[in-house]
């Protein structure tokens, strides 16, 4: 009910991006988002090694824990590279497209040689992407965005690479998992409704896993978790043979552990505090982590490579941060290293 | 309803036969649905032992998500009004206790207290603000909705870093508070202490709306304000206690599942508000006012908690989940036409 109503809005936020698209092309500068580094500071910073590659990061991310890494990464590549000449603006759009489509239009106008940007809706941001095509300016689509490249056609000239996780070689990656652990069959509980990503994980799980894989679909899941809760238990109870549970969100999973059985193998996408808990107690097996901080810092190696060298990397095809697999083994050290702020 | 001359007695004094006075009641139809969809599920889903306790603990403990403010939201709906914010001050009010008890380290029972105030205050402006600007509730509460959701989603965001408050649990006093609104009762089954409120609610919705002046009062402002104020019944402070009413259950069912799962995120009751709505229209509370039921808005919930847990355990394919919803709202609305109509009938016969 929620869902038909929210993509009624989406729709709203679409044609109003349209409209100030066109208000936006003279280069406007990103006006309300995050813009972290001034604009200006893009003109400095020379060595004589070589050039100064002038980079825009500009993604649909908040400043969430997921995103804090994601910029960590960023700003930890920017400090190692200093020597080479780097000077990099970040914007995080905060999911409002018409932000990043502002963004992208001032990394154009401040001439950088390369802009590094998610594509959560290629319609959207296919104008300006082509524009900064045109002008010359290298893309490299990060986080979400894959498909970008045939979305938008015209950046196919510029296009250097993707680097993210593929939805669903981290789904083979979790039907591996529980292939190793000797699970017999596995529910993957999907928690929205026409999530093309979240389909792809339960597609890559079906490739991979030996066993028979099963999907449970509870749309709107997150607005009702004790009744995502009890539909789990439900589904056990329909479904005594099933030994495994994936979860593709740490909000759903966590909760549902009560749900399953005792001695059900229990896997999830991504991470938190309490994923980390429980895999340390042995309550979950395993988490699939997407390393979002080598999506950040990866994009300004390849950037500084690219404008000192032309170097290209990835042959055409993306460049796969996940899927990383935390478990017991592990999950104290990425533990810390969350806490710092890495992983 | 026209009496004619040959009825020399007044109509509302007329007998009416025990059938056609069962078929008058709001909830029949809710009654006869909630039936229904228990046997179909007792059908396809008797493998997974629907007939067992086991399976009613899951889905009562779904429909208790519902029935609880499906409740309250039937009163302001016989009332004449909507509140739309009512599912998201569920993820308003887990917040808030989460914050009051993790951040501030406040004794759990006093949290409680102060989300079910902030409930209070929040339907409090709800209320004013429809009463003294007379713009449709729909609009105001919608505006309400759309503030929370944004508050909830910035808010957690800027205190905690992430879009959750977890460890609630660390809350001081935390167990003295569980027993009463989260825990489970009569092992091995575990029915959700929450299911007891919400019969607990229903009851005293229905004495309510029964047997006191203010029941009357809530009749007499969804069926007609105007005259309902020309006999003296307070509308406005009867339109304002029952936003109050939606707004404090609502932040009452917060307590409950954020003590439940021991964390909320902020997203938590997004969209429920239109469920609470459909279950009171299952039970046959009129959009306009005026007419409907408490204990068939609380069927209704049943109905839809039977539906949501029923079609996983009988093997279907959930994606059908809202289609099967949307067939069992728009039949119970008919159905409920059909037997008003009768019902109205009988009575101007």
């Amino acid at each position: 009910m929620s869902g038909a109503f929210e993509s009624g809005m989406d729709e709203l936020e679409r044609l109003s991006v349209d409209r100030r698209g066109l208000l936006l092309k003279g280069g406007l500068a990103a006006a309300g988002a995050t813009m972290i580094g001034p604009a200006a500071a893009l003109a400095g910073g020379r060595t004589a090694s070589g050039k100064t590659t002038k980079l825009a990061v500009v993604t649909h991310g908040d400043t969430g824990s997921f995103w804090s890494v994601f910029k960590a990464g960023v700003d930890q590549a920017k400090k190692d590279l200093n020597a080479r000449g780097v000077n990099v603006t970040q914007v995080y759009a905060n999911n409002d497209v018409a932000k990043q489509v502002s963004g992208i239009n001032a990394a154009v106008a401040a001439n950088v040689n390369v802009i590094a940007t998610s594509v959560p809706d290629a319609s959207a941001l296919k104008g300006a992407l082509t524009q900064a095509a045109n002008k010359g300016i290298a893309i490299v689509t990060v986080n979400s965005g894959e498909d970008a490249f045939d979305a938008v056609p015209a950046i196919q000239k510029t296009f250097m690479t993707h680097v993210g996780q593929d939805e669903e070689v981290a789904g083979e990656g979790a039907g591996k998992q529980f292939n190793a652990a000797g699970a017999k069959s596995v529910v993957v509980i999907i928690h929205e409704s026409s999530n093309s990503g979240l389909t792809a994980r339960a597609a890559g799980v079906k490739k991979t896993f030996k066993g028979k894989a099963d999907t449970l679909l509870i749309p709107n899941a997150k607005s009702d978790i004790p009744g995502t809760v009890a539909k789990v238990k439900a589904y056990f109870a329909a479904h005594s043979g099933t030994d495994a549970m994936l979860g593709l969100d740490p909000d759903v999973t966590v909760p549902c552990i009560a749900a399953c059985p005792s001695g059900t193998k229990i896997g999830t996408f991504d991470l938190n505090g309490n994923v980390i808990t429980n895999l340390e107690s042995g309550k979950m097996l395993f988490a699939i982590d997407q390393q979002q901080y080598l999506q950040g810092y990866l994009p300004v190696v390849f950037s500084v490579l690219y404008v000192n060298n032309l170097n290209t990397v990835g042959g055409g095809r993306p460049i796969l941060t996940g899927p990383g697999i935390v478990n017991k083994g592990n999950a104290a050290k990425v533990a810390a290293l969350a806490k710092a702020g890495t992983r | 309803m026209t009496a004619t001359s040959a009825h020399a007695s007044d109509e509302r004094l007329l007998r009416v036969g025990v059938a056609a006075r069962l078929v008058a009641r709001p909830d029949i139809g809710a009654l006869l649905g909630a039936l229904a969809v228990f046997g179909l599920f007792s059908i396809f889903a008797h493998k997974a032992g629907w007939l067992g306790w086991a399976d009613a603990a899951q889905w009562t403990d779904q429909s208790a998500q519902y029935g609880i403010v499906a409740v309250p939201v039937a009163l302001l709906m016989i009332g004449g009004e909507f509140d739309l914010s009512a599912g998201v001050m569920v993820g308003s009010s887990g917040l808030l206790l989460g914050l009051l008890g993790t951040r501030a380290h406040l004794n759990i029972w006093p949290s409680i207290l102060l989300v079910l105030a902030f409930g209070a205050a929040i339907g409090f402006v709800n209320g004013l603000t429809v009463v003294r600007t007379r713009l449709p509730s729909f609009i105001i509460t919608l505006g309400t909705f759309f503030i929370l959701q944004g508050v909830n989603a910035a808010g957690t965001l800027k205190i905690t870093g992430t879009v959750a408050i977890e460890n609630i649990d660390t809350t001081p006093g935390f167990n003295s508070a569980y027993r009463w609104f989260s825990s489970t009762v009569w092992s091995p089954y575990d029915f959700k202490v929450k299911v007891i409120w919400w019969i607990g609610i229903t009851a005293v919705g229905a004495w309510l709306l029964a047997r006191t002046r203010f029941g009357n009062w809530i009749y007499a402002v969804g069926g007609d304000p105007v005259a309902a104020r020309n006999v003296g019944v307070p509308v406005a402070r009867t339109k304002i206690a029952l936003f109050m009413v939606t707004s404090t259950t609502a932040a009452l069912l917060g307590v409950i599942e954020a003590m439940e799962l021991r964390s909320t995120q902020a997203n938590e009751g997004v969209g429920r508000e239109f469920i609470f709505i459909i279950s009171a229209v299952v039970g046959g509370c009129l959009l306009t006012g005026g007419f409907g039921s408490v204990v068939g808005a609380s069927f209704g919930a049943a109905i839809l908690g039977m539906a949501s847990i029923g079609i996983i355990l009988a093997g279907w394919d959930s994606n059908w989940t809202y289609a099967f919803l949307g067939g069992i709202l728009v039949a119970a609305v008919l159905m409920n036409a059909g037997f008003r109509a009768r019902a109205l009938k009988a009575r101007s016969r």
